[in-house]
């Protein structure tokens, strides 16, 4: 329906008729003739100006955003969908931050797969290529013949947990004007892991050297942020506490009375192969020479690890930072 | 009523490249417009507390305050100042223990250095910059979206230390039991280096939460070669250490950001 | 033939001497003594070796001309296929996509008999652009149809064909089962290196989305609209068809978020009049009158100044140069930066305006050109290039003097449209008034949701006033919808 403008029609005059020739010159005006008989229709209402919106109805950028009978959302496609692929992830540096008489640095790598956008399955793994005494422990070694309980010194040599991976919340940020998006990921696992314990220092008369303390019960929780770069690569930045229990109660197999054994031996001058130990004893860990020591020397700093009985629960809390291929 | 949405006649675009030119014109790419929160030109007030995390032979809970002016959205100047409730652990408490109960006129550990990074830092006054690169949002349970940013902040200023030795005891009160009644006790003002990380939370256009890591770095400064007897008996020993290294204590400060 | 003037639009096929063909090379016969040749001979020959001469020297206006001057003497003249032939790839060369296409639209339909395949195709191509906008649109399918699939250009032609087939004045009626056939075939080829090959991707993608809208496949055509990348020249435009698209398919609530994303902050500088009638209509449809009274007020406080600051330039006595000031330097120009942005948003009219500064280009070349300098060659080309000039700059203007009219006329009609809806929004008030329903209380009963979120993939956030540029397109309104009983307006 439009609006219609009426068309007002006006007839126009009649000629004048010609007048008698007059007695002077000055001539009467013609009779006017009268204008047809209609009522002519009212001019057009204008319609009310446009008055602005009310507080509820005003608009930002368009968007109405105190209007109680409008409301407006954002559902966003994720960049990339997750369900149903598997992820590598490489984390080429993963050191300790908590290290208080012990100090790790490793590699790990994790293979994910996403039951869901927001779950996923974990198998991990991390190998720690340098695990030694810190040098805070070291000095109290040094300055007050003090070190620590053996139990809460014992070195993590490498992990592998299997666990799950949740991202319960989403963001997105500015980084002046590149927008990335994000997931807080939380994760936990389980599983096993070989531990050491330093029986002598590196010094003057050698490399330090190592006894196995054998494999533990290993947990670990961590948080971190997840960014997705691309179709294919992310990038992962978090905390893991990788806790496991430290009892040291056997060094390279051998518990107590099997190391009295063996340093009897070696104070008598024999082998040590010929020592009576239990089965589980490794002695050709500290039969041989390592460099220029002689690896029986070991035998009562494993004596001193062992000898009095302690227990800790230790967690070795890492920055990881990795690189994730997602296939 | 006749209206366009009804009766759509479609007018296909015709001709190559008639309807568009080669670039999106009218699009303007920046990543947020029309910010809720925006610091530009705020003067902010920020108490806060914070506690030392890794803690080794000392222990810091601080408290403190902070003023900041952002001249622009990304970037603030703030200066702090924060007192420190500080003190040994028990791991410090136990080596000194340990050691008294080692006679030293038995020639048990005569001579000794003493432990590095046992300065406490009681109080510090810091003045640095404050970047704020990030804006970002995290949705809370899919609904409410919380806004925020991150932070680096450098700079440096004055810090009030204390120390306390843990080979160095002028009294001792019970070997038996290890107890001194008179350690070496020393306070000096140092330079400070502080570096910190941060996350703004927003509350609201008055406000917002302040988590952040932050590090203090200082020189470490302490004696080598004490001579436990002499210091027993009351009398100076030992010589400060060429190459003492740094100090860092290393916090975790919660605070609040009052903008005024 | 000291003219070299070209009349493209009102080209004549004048018969003219038949002149002797001399096929000279150019290298051995420089640019002077060719001219002289062309000159003093009327030599049809030598004026095409002067065009090839010219191109070769980096003059590739002036030679587009002289083979012009050849094509006047039609195809009598022994030169008349190669300088045709030359003709075609010069047009490529110069990326002309108007005065070049006129002139060999105007050409004989036996003339492209005498061209090789591959210029003979492209000639096709480019004619049938022409017949198209002439309304030619039988000849012009039957030129597409004959590019062959392996031509280069073969995405373009496929692409315009279908524009051909989804035309409501096909004769025969509109062919859109065809038509997206043909959009399908573009969007399925391989990446190429041409670089018209992603507009021609864009614009077949919009083109699938229109027609799969004209075929009432309301669904489809949301989400072909939705495959439009994002910060490319069509997105704006898929956009604002989307809200049609969603509101014909019973979503309003999508249709208003297409909207909203027209007018977020980022598209501030865009030109989206109809945008905000659109909205309102979708308002009015849901008895949401107060909503669509300030959708309206949007739109005048937007659009009305913008309306009063072009009505002088529209109405007035705008001439062709300053329209074409206007629109050719943003910089400097006084119309409203949205109003620009959007008129020139015309690739036609911007390949006009770069031939123009290839004239220009052309004459600083000859001025500085040393072996040109002196001679009656220099003189006589520079005059070729003024008359061309003359010409160029009368149709560059008049193109940007329609745009500013065009943008004019489009705020007027909208305008008279906010009125109309304004006026139906008031009397259905007043009629609801009038039989005593309360629209208050409906309103107030009402409840808002989320949106259904379609798939685990999908993050939900909810709108507080702030814009993020990739949250732009994923909009969601919810709203009430008003409308008791019989109320609700019928869509026709």
């Amino acid at each position: 329906m439009r609006l219609m403008l009426v068309a007002l029609l006006l007839a126009s005059a009649a000629n004048a008729q010609p007048a008698e020739p007059p007695a002077s010159t000055v001539q009467p005006p013609p009779a006017a003739k009268l204008p047809p008989p209609t009522i002519p229709a009212p001019p057009p209402e204008p319609l009310p100006p446009l008055k602005p919106p009310s507080a509820e109805q005003a608009l930002s950028f368009g968007a109405p955003l105190h209007d109680p009978n409008v409301r407006v959302h954002v559902v966003e496609p994720k960049a990339f969908a997750e369900q149903g692929r598997f992820e590598l992830v490489l984390f080429p540096v993963t050191p300790q931050i908590n290290g208080k008489f012990t100090q790790h640095h490793g590699t790990a790598g994790e293979l994910v797969f996403h039951l869901q956008e927001r779950f996923a399955l974990t198998a991990f793994g991390q190998y720690n290529w340098y695990a030694h005494e810190s040098s805070f422990n070291e000095e109290l070694v040094d300055k007050v013949h003090e070190e620590a309980q053996s139990a809460s010194s014992l070195l993590l040599r490498w992990g592998a947990l299997g666990g799950v991976e949740v991202a319960p919340l989403y963001g997105k940020f500015a980084f002046y004007d590149h927008l990335v998006r994000f997931s807080f990921i939380l994760n936990a696992g389980a599983g096993v892991g070989s531990t050491r314990h330093q029986l002598k220092p590196s010094n003057a008369a050698g490399p330090a050297s190592y006894g196995e303390t054998g494999t533990r019960f290993l947990g670990d929780l961590g948080a971190g942020v997840r960014f997705q770069v691309g179709e294919r690569f992310a990038l992962r930045l978090g905390v893991r506490d990788l806790v496991y229990t430290a009892r040291v109660d056997k060094v390279n197999g051998c518990s107590l009375s099997d190391l009295h054994s063996l340093n009897d031996q070696r104070l008598a001058g024999g082998s040590l192969s010929s020592a009576q130990v239990g089965g589980g004893c490794d002695v050709s860990s500290f039969e041989g020479m390592s460099g220029s020591r002689d690896r029986g020397d070991d035998v009562p700093l494993a004596i001193n690890v062992v000898d009095q009985p302690s227990s800790d629960v230790l967690g070795e809390l890492g920055v990881y930072l990795g690189f994730s291929l997602v296939l | 009523m006749d209206l366009r949405a009804a009766t759509v006649v479609m007018g296909i675009a015709v001709l190559l490249g008639g309807a568009n030119a080669s670039a999106q014109e009218g699009f303007d790419p920046t990543a947020v417009r029309h910010r809720l929160f925006d610091m530009q030109g705020t003067l902010e007030v920020e108490p806060f507390l914070g506690t030392q995390l890794f803690q080794r032979l000392t222990h810091d809970q601080m408290v403190g305050v902070g003023l900041a002016y952002n001249f622009v959205d990304s970037f603030a100047l703030e200066v702090r100042a924060a007192y420190g409730f500080t003190g040994h652990t028990g791991l410090a408490d136990q080596i000194e223990q340990q050691l008294i109960q080692r006679n030293p006129g038995d020639g048990d550990l005569t001579t000794v250095d003493d432990l590095s990074d046992l300065w406490e830092l009681r109080a510090n006054a810091i003045a640095g910059l404050r970047w704020a690169p990030v804006y970002g949002k995290v949705a809370l349970f899919a609904e409410t979206p919380l806004h925020f940013q991150t932070y680096l902040w450098l700079g440096g200023g004055v810090g009030f230390l204390h120390r306390q030795s843990v080979v160095l005891c002028h009294q001792v009160t019970s070997r038996e039991l290890g107890s001194c009644g008179a350690e070496l006790d020393e306070t000096r003002a140092a330079p400070v280096v502080s570096v910190a990380l941060g996350l703004r939370i927003f509350a609201g256009k008055s406000g917002s939460a302040l988590l952040e890591l932050r590090s203090f770095v200082f020189k470490d400064r302490y004696r080598i070669n004490v001579d436990r007897s002499v210091a027993e008996a009351g009398g100076s020993t030992g010589t400060l250490t060429g190459s003492p290294g740094l100090t860092q204590v290393l916090m975790i400060n919660l605070g609040y950001s009052f903008e005024l | 033939m000291r003219c070299a003037l070209l009349g493209f639009a009102l080209w004549g096929m004048g018969a003219g001497a038949s002149a002797a063909f001399a096929a000279t090379p150019p290298q051995t016969n420089g640019v002077p003594a060719l001219y002289a040749q062309a000159e003093q001979g009327n030599d049809a020959g030598a004026a095409h070796a002067l065009s090839l001469a010219l191109e070769a020297k980096g003059y590739p206006f002036l030679a587009s001309a002289y083979d012009a001057q050849v094509l006047k003497l039609g195809p009598a003249a022994k030169a008349y296929p190669a300088a045709l032939e030359h003709l075609v790839r010069l047009q490529e060369t110069l990326d002309d996509e108007y005065l070049l296409p006129s002139l060999l639209a105007a050409q004989p339909a036996t003339a492209l008999n005498d061209l090789s395949p591959e210029p003979r195709a492209r000639m096709g191509f480019l004619t049938a652009a022409v017949d198209l906008r002439r309304g030619a649109l039988a000849e012009a399918r039957k030129k597409l149809e004959a590019v062959p699939a392996n031509a280069p250009f073969s995405a373009e032609s496929t692409y315009l064909l279908g524009v051909v087939l989804s035309d409501p004045k096909l004769p025969g009626g509109p062919q859109l089962g065809e038509a997206l056939k043909a959009f399908d075939r573009v969007l399925k080829l391989d990446p190429q290196e041409d670089p018209k090959f992603e507009r021609t991707r864009g614009l077949a993608q919009l083109a699938r989305a229109r027609t799969l809208y004209a075929m009432k496949r309301n669904a489809e055509a949301v989400q072909a609209y939705q495959a439009i990348e994002r910060e490319t020249p069509d997105w704006a435009e898929a956009l604002f068809e989307e809200g049609f698209a969603r509101f014909r398919a019973g979503d309003p609530g999508g249709a208003l978020g297409s909207l909203q994303a027209l007018h977020a902050p980022q598209f501030e500088a865009s030109f989206q009049p109809e945008s905000w009638i659109l909205k309102a209509t979708i308002y009015y449809f849901n008895c949401l009158y107060d909503e669509a009274r300030t959708s309206l007020y949007a739109f005048d406080q937007t659009y009305t100044p913008m309306m009063n600051a072009l009505a002088p330039l529209a109405r007035g006595s705008l001439t062709p140069e300053e329209a074409y000031a206007q629109l050719a330097n943003p910089e400097t120009s006084r119309l409203p930066k949205p109003v620009l942005n959007w008129a020139r948003d015309n690739e036609r009219m911007l390949r006009v305006f770069a031939l123009r500064a290839e004239l220009d280009r052309e004459g600083k070349r000859l001025a500085e050109d040393d072996s040109l300098r002196g001679t009656a060659a220099q003189a006589g080309l520079r005059q070729a290039l003024d008359d061309n000039r003359k010409t160029v700059e009368q149709v560059a203007g008049t193109l940007a003097k329609n745009r500013i009219q065009e943008a004019y006329r489009d705020l007027k009609g909208f305008t008279d449209q906010a009125e109309i809806i304004r006026f139906e929004a008031t009397k259905a008030e007043k009629d609801l008034i009038e039989r005593g329903v309360d629209r208050r209380k409906v309103l107030a009963a009402g409840h808002l949701y989320r949106p259904a979120s379609p798939g685990p993939a999908y993050d939900y956030w909810r709108f507080e006033g702030e814009f993020w540029s990739d949250e732009i397109g994923h909009y969601r309104y919810t709203l009430k919808n008003a409308c008791v009983g019989s109320d609700a307006p019928k869509k026709k």
